[in-house]
C-alpha cells in the first residue's frame, strides 16, 4: 500500500512539474531506465495490483462496507453466470455446507413438531399412554419421544452406495440375518428409476427420488453430487435417521471424493466407506422388557401380600380347626371321623350322641365362625360315663336330694335321700338306661326312714316326771304328753310306709328312796298310767309295752331325785 | 471387483432383450414382450485373467413414438447397437442413435450386432455395405442370433475386452 501511494505521489508530482531538462536528468539518475519507463506508462500493471489487492481489501473493509456493496452486483453476476454455465460446480462446492445447514433448519422444525405432538398427546389418556407416561417420567425423556420410540420399529437391512452416473454399486452392507437382494441389479435399477422419474415428470433439476415403498420395505435414497446412498428399511424408521444417512453420505464424499470423480468401475477403493455405512445399519426392535415396570412390582407385591394374607388366614384357620377338633374330641359323646378346610370352610363329619354338647357352640370359642362350619353328625349312644350320667338323669328324674355319679365301670352310684316310692322303682329303671351296667343305692335313703329316726330320737328324748311315791304325772306333763302322742302317731304312719311296725316301750323309774319292791311297783304303776293315758288318746294299744325299771340311778340331791321319778320311752321298729 | 455398465440400444424388436437373456441365462423365447423403460441384468465374465462384472442395461427400443432417454446411457463404459438384419431400416436407426449417444457420453467402445442371422431368407443387409460401414466408423460389427446363440458370447466378450484395454 505504501508503495502504491508513494508511486502515485511520485507520478502526480511528475505530471504537475513538467519543468526543465535538469529535472529529467535527475530523474534518470535516481530512477534508472526501468522505473522511468513505468512512470512514463502510467497504466496499472496486473502484477502490481495482485500484490496490492489483499491489503487494499483489508483497508476497504475497515472503511466500512463500501467495497462489499460495490462488489455485490459483480458477485451476483458471477454466480449467475457460473450457474448458467454448469450448476454442478457450485452445487458440488456448496454441498457439504448446505447439507448441515438444511438439517439444522429441519431438525428445529421437527423439534417444534415434537413439541406440539407432545402437547397433543398430553391430553390423551389411554392405558397405553399411561404406561408411556410412566416410562417418560422414569427415563426423563419427553412423552412424545417415548411414543415415537415405542411406535417406530424398524431395521435398516441394507445400505447401498451407488455411483451416480453409472448406477454401479460402489459398496454395500447388509445387516446380519438379512437375505440380501442382488445389490448390483438393485443399484442399477434404482438409478434407472431415478432417471426415469426425472425424465418423465419434469421435476425441478436437482430434485430426486428419495423414497420408495414396497410392502413392508422402504428404500430411502440420499443423493449426493457423485454418489447415491440407498437404505433398505423394513418397518417405519424415524425421520431423524435420514439426517444420519445424509451425514454419512457427506463424509463419504469427503473421504472418497477423488475416487468418485475418477471412478471407472473399480470399486475396491470404496472399501474405506464401510465403517461409515455401518453407522446406517440401525435398528429399533420391539421393546424388550429389560426393565420391569414398577406396575409389575406393585402387582407382584400385592399378589404376594394377598398370598401371604391368604395363607396367614389359612394358617390361622387351620390352627383354629385343629384346636376345635382337639377340643371336640375331648367332648364326651363326640367322635370325629374327618375334618378339613375347603374353600375357607370347615368341613367336619363324625358321630355325636344326641346328649353331647352342640359342636357349634364350641366353634366360636375356638375362633371359628360357626357359619363357616359345615358338620355332618351320625347319631350314636355314647357309653362315656359323663354322658351315661346325663342320660340317667334325663330318664330317672332324680329329686334334688339325690346325686348321681357313674364310675368307670359304668356303675350308677345314687346317693342322697328320696321318697321311698321313687327309691323303690329307681333300680329297675336305672338298669334300663343304656350304658348303665350296675346300680349302687347303698347311700340312698328314703325320706321316711330319716323322719322315723328323727321321731324316734324325739320320742326317746321325752320324759314325764312324777311326785314322790305317786304314779299320776305332774300336772305340767300335759303338753309333753300331747307332743308324744303326735310323734307316736307320725312314727306309726311312717313305719307303715316302710312296712314296719313301731313298738313303744314305756319305761317307769323311781328314785332310791324306798325298797326295791316298792320302787318296782311304783315304776310299774307309773308306766301303766302313761300307757293308759296314751291309749286314751287313740294310740294303738298293741304297740305300747310297759317296763318297770325301779330305781336305776343313785343321785343325792332333790333335783336329781325328781328326774329319777320319771317315765321315758324306747322306740323299736320291727 | 471391476464393474462396467453396458447398454443395449437399437430400434424396437431387434432382439436386445433376447440377446441379453441368451447371454445371461442361456435361454431364448420366440414370444415378443416389448421392454418398457429399462431392464437390468448382470453377468460376470473373465477378460484377460480379470473378472469383470457387466451390468447390462437393456433399454427399450426406439420407435417413432418413443425416443430413448439419454439419461439411461449416461455412465456407460460401452454399448451395443442392435440391428435386426431382416429390417434394413433398423440399421439407419442404429446409426442415428449412435450419433446421439456420442453427444451425450463421448467416445466409448461400440459393437454393432446384426441380429437374427438365422433368418437368412429374409436378410436385407448386404455384406459390402456392412464392410464399408465397419471401415468408416471403426466399429466391430458382428452377426448374431439370439435364437441359435451365435455370436452372442463373442460380441459381449469383445466389447468387454475393448472397454478394459482402453
Ligand atoms: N429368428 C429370430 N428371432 C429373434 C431373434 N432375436 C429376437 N428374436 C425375436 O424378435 C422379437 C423381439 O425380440 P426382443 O428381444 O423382445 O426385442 P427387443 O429389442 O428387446 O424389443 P423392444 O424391447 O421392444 O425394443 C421376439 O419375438 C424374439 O423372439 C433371433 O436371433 N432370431
Ligand atoms: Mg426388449
Amino acid at each position: 500500500m505504501q508503495n502504491l501511494s508513494s508511486d502515485k505521489n511520485l507520478s502526480s508530482q511528475s505530471s504537475q512539474d513538467e519543468s526543465g531538462p535538469s529535472l529529467d536528468e535527475l530523474r534518470a539518475l535516481l530512477l534508472g531506465p526501468e522505473l522511468q519507463a513505468r512512470i512514463k506508462n502510467l497504466k496499472l500493471r496486473p502484477e502490481d495490483v495482485s500484490r496490492a489487492l489483499p491489503e487494499a481489501l483489508i483497508l476497504s473493509a475497515e472503511e466500512q462496507e463500501k467495497l462489499t456493496s460495490a462488489a455485490v452486483p459483480t458477485v451476483e453476476d458471477a454466480i449467475r453466470s457460473s450457474v448458467n454455465q454448469d450448476h454442478n460446480i457450485l452445487s458440488e462446492a456448496l454441498f457439504p455446507v448446505i447439507g448441515p445447514a438444511t438439517r439444522k433448519a429441519v431438525s428445529a422444525a421437527l423439534q417444534n413438531l415434537t413439541q406440539s405432538l407432545n402437547e397433543g398427546l398430553e391430553h390423551s389418556l389411554s392405558p397405553q399412554s399411561f404406561q408411556w407416561r410412566l416410562e417418560a417420567a422414569r427415563t426423563g425423556k419427553s412423552f412424545a419421544e417415548i411414543v415415537l420410540l415405542r411406535t417406530l420399529l424398524y431395521q435398516v437391512e441394507q445400505v447401498l452406495l451407488i455411483h451416480k452416473d453409472t448406477g454401479l454399486l460402489l459398496q454395500q452392507l447388509v445387516a446380519d440375518t438379512v437375505v440380501a437382494q442382488d445389490a448390483d441389479l438393485v443399484s442399477a435399477m434404482l438409478t434407472a428409476i431415478q432417471d426415469f422419474i426425472k425424465d418423465s415428470f419434469r421435476v425441478e433439476r436437482g430434485d430426486s427420488l428419495d423414497t420408495l415403498h414396497f410392502g413392508e420395505l422402504t428404500v430411502w435414497i440420499e443423493a449426493g453430487p457423485q454418489a447415491l446412498m440407498a437404505c433398505v428399511i423394513r418397518g417405519t424408521a424415524p425421520q431423524e435417521i435420514r439426517g444420519l444417512f445424509q451425514d454419512v453420505l457427506e463424509k463419504i464424499h469427503l473421504v472418497c471424493g477423488q475416487d468418485l470423480k475418477h471412478f471407472h468401475g473399480d470399486n475396491t477403493a470404496f472399501a474405506q466407506s464401510q465403517p461409515y455405512l455401518q453407522e446406517c445399519l440401525q435398528a429399533q426392535f420391539k421393546p424388550k422388557r429389560n426393565s420391569i415396570s414398577p406396575l409389575v412390582w406393585v402387582f407382584l407385591g400385592l399378589l404376594l401380600l394377598g398370598i401371604g394374607w391368604q395363607s396367614f388366614g389359612l394358617y390361622q384357620q387351620r390352627k383354629a380347626l385343629n384346636n376345635y377338633v382337639t377340643n371336640l374330641q375331648q367332648q364326651p359323646g363326640v367322635v370325629i371321623i374327618n375334618s378339613k378346610l375347603k374353600n375357607r370352610k370347615v368341613l367336619i363329619s363324625g358321630m355325636r350322641d344326641p346328649l353331647a354338647i352342640d359342636p357349634l357352640s364350641l366353634a366360636e370359642q375356638n375362633d371359628l365362625n360357626p357359619q363357616k362350619v359345615q358338620a355332618q353328625w351320625a347319631p350314636f349312644l355314647s357309653f362315656d360315663p359323663a354322658l351315661v350320667k346325663t342320660r340317667a338323669e334325663k330318664k330317672l328324674k332324680p329329686p334334688k336330694t339325690v346325686a348321681f355319679s357313674v364310675n368307670a365301670q359304668n356303675t350308677l352310684v345314687i346317693t342322697g335321700t328320696a321318697e321311698q316310692s321313687w327309691i323303690q322303682q329307681v333300680r329297675e329303671q336305672a338298669l334300663q338306661v343304656p350304658g348303665i351296667v350296675q346300680v349302687n343305692t347303698e347311700q340312698l335313703q328314703p325320706f321316711e326312714k330319716q323322719a322315723l329316726e328323727l321321731l324316734k330320737d324325739q320320742i326317746e328324748g321325752r320324759s314325764i316326771l312324777f311326785g314322790i311315791g305317786r304314779w299320776k304325772p305332774l300336772t305340767n306333763s300335759e303338753p309333753i304328753l300331747s307332743q308324744l302322742v303326735q310323734d307316736i302317731k307320725a312314727a306309726t304312719q311312717l313305719a307303715n310306709t316302710l312296712n314296719q311296725n313301731v313298738i313303744i316301750s314305756i319305761e317307769g323309774r323311781t328314785d332310791r328312796v324306798g325298797t326295791e319292791r316298792e320302787n318296782l311297783l311304783v315304776s310299774q304303776a307309773r308306766a301303766e298310767s302313761i300307757r293308759a293315758r296314751l291309749i286314751r288318746r287313740q294310740i294303738e294299744p298293741a304297740i305300747l309295752r310297759t317296763q318297770a325299771l325301779g330305781a336305776t340311778q343313785n343321785t343325792h340331791n332333790q333335783e336329781g331325785r325328781l328326774s329319777e321319778r320319771r317315765v321315758s320311752f324306747k322306740v323299736t321298729l320291727e | 471387483m471391476l464393474q462396467k455398465k453396458i447398454c443395449m440400444v437399437g430400434a424396437f424388436a431387434t432382439g436386445k432383450t433376447s440377446l441379453v437373456s441368451r447371454f445371461v441365462r442361456g435361454i431364448y423365447s420366440d414370444k415378443y414382450q416389448t421392454t418398457v423403460g429399462v431392464k437390468i441384468d448382470k453377468k460376470t465374465i473373465q477378460i484377460q485373467e480379470q473378472m469383470v462384472n457387466l451390468i447390462l442395461w437393456d433399454i427399450h427400443g426406439e420407435d417413432e413414438f418413443q425416443k430413448i432417454r439419454m439419461s439411461y446411457v449416461r455412465g456407460s463404459s460401452g454399448y451395443i447397437l442392435v440391428v435386426d438384419g431382416t429390417r434394413s431400416e433398423t440399421l439407419d436407426k442404429a446409426i442415428s442413435l449412435q450419433s446421439e449417444i456420442k453427444k451425450e457420453i463421448g467416445d466409448v467402445p461400440i459393437i454393432m450386432m446384426l441380429n437374427k442371422s438365422d433368418l437368412t431368407s429374409e436378410w436385407e443387409l448386404d455384406d459390402q455395405t456392412i464392410e464399408q460401414l465397419s471401415q468408416e466408423k471403426k466399429w466391430t460389427v458382428i452377426k448374431s442370433s439370439a435364437k441359435e446363440g451365435l455370436g452372442v458370447e463373442k460380441c459381449f466378450n469383445s466389447l468387454a475386452t475393448q472397454i478394459i484395454s482402453q
